[in-house]
């Protein structure tokens, strides 16, 4: 249950990076006298954006009421695999040996701390 | 980049990474204000008690506040380095929390042999993975 909700909440973190990555590429690509923050807060993405960034804040507030810091913290590095797995198999990127070697620690490490 | 503009930059990549641990710190003090067996009995009961959710909400929001610096540290500290240079010291958070965790004594997390080992496998490990590498890659 612990580990669902911290996974959900990288979930939701990343997904909000990625959508205000989106609607940042969308105003990038607008006539240059357009109104800045106007344009940003015309994306519907901005929206989602905001509210992905906010759920995910308040499930790590609900983890940190479960479980001691020192121990949910380091399940973020989680993030760090995901985008290497996500670079290699969705964005078919090369993924370098010394690069696998870090994804490996990370993992036995993760294992470890699930253990402590 | 002009890189004349901007100095002192390491000054903000430490000062980035010691107020997003501290935001970690603080964000569990608050929670720990909080503490009773049940989140969902003890929200109501803490929430219509202004002496009860006052320190509550003094960590949370202090935490908030360390997270906003923290993001704008790091933006300025990107400012002046590249992201190669910058990233891989972001691995030191983990170091950082499990210290101040285990050592703050309104914390007081465990301390073992298993976690320690888990933090430094995973410093390590975020340490590579975040530094950009020019060794060979796996065949596509």
């Amino acid at each position: 249950m612990d580990y669902l909700l911290i996974l959900l909440s990288v979930l939701f973190t990343t997904g909000g990076q990625l959508l205000q990555k989106i609607s940042a590429t969308k105003v990038a690509a607008m006539p240059a006298k357009a109104h800045f923050l106007k344009s940003v807060f015309r994306q519907s993405e901005t929206w989602w954006a905001v509210t992905c960034l906010a759920a995910g804040m308040v499930l790590w507030l609900v983890i940190l009421y479960r479980m001691e810091v020192s121990k949910a913290f380091p399940f973020l590095s989680i993030g760090f695999v995901l985008v290497i797995l996500v670079s290699r198999y969705h964005l078919n990127e090369a993924v370098s040996v010394t690069r696998w070697l870090g994804v490996a620690l990370i993992c036995s490490g993760i294992v470890l701390i699930s253990l402590s | 980049m002009n890189k004349s503009r901007y100095s002192n930059g390491m000054l903000f990549v430490g000062g980035s990474i010691l107020l997003s641990s501290l935001a970690q710190l603080f964000m569990k003090a608050g929670m720990l204000a909080l503490h009773d067996n049940n989140l969902f009995l003890s929200l109501p009961r803490t929430a219509g008690n202004f002496g009860m959710i006052l320190p509550v909400l003094t960590w949370v929001l202090g935490g908030l506040i360390c997270y906003g610096a923290s993001l704008l540290c790091w933006m300025r500290a990107l400012a002046q380095y590249e992201l190669s240079l910058a990233y891989p010291l972001l691995s030191m958070n983990y170091v950082l929390v499990y210290i101040g965790a285990a050592t703050w004594p309104r914390l007081n997390e465990t301390i073992s042999i298993t976690r320690t080992a888990g933090i430094l496998l995973i410093f390590l490990g975020v340490l590579i993975v975040a530094r950009t590498d020019t060794s060979p890659t796996d065949s596509l």
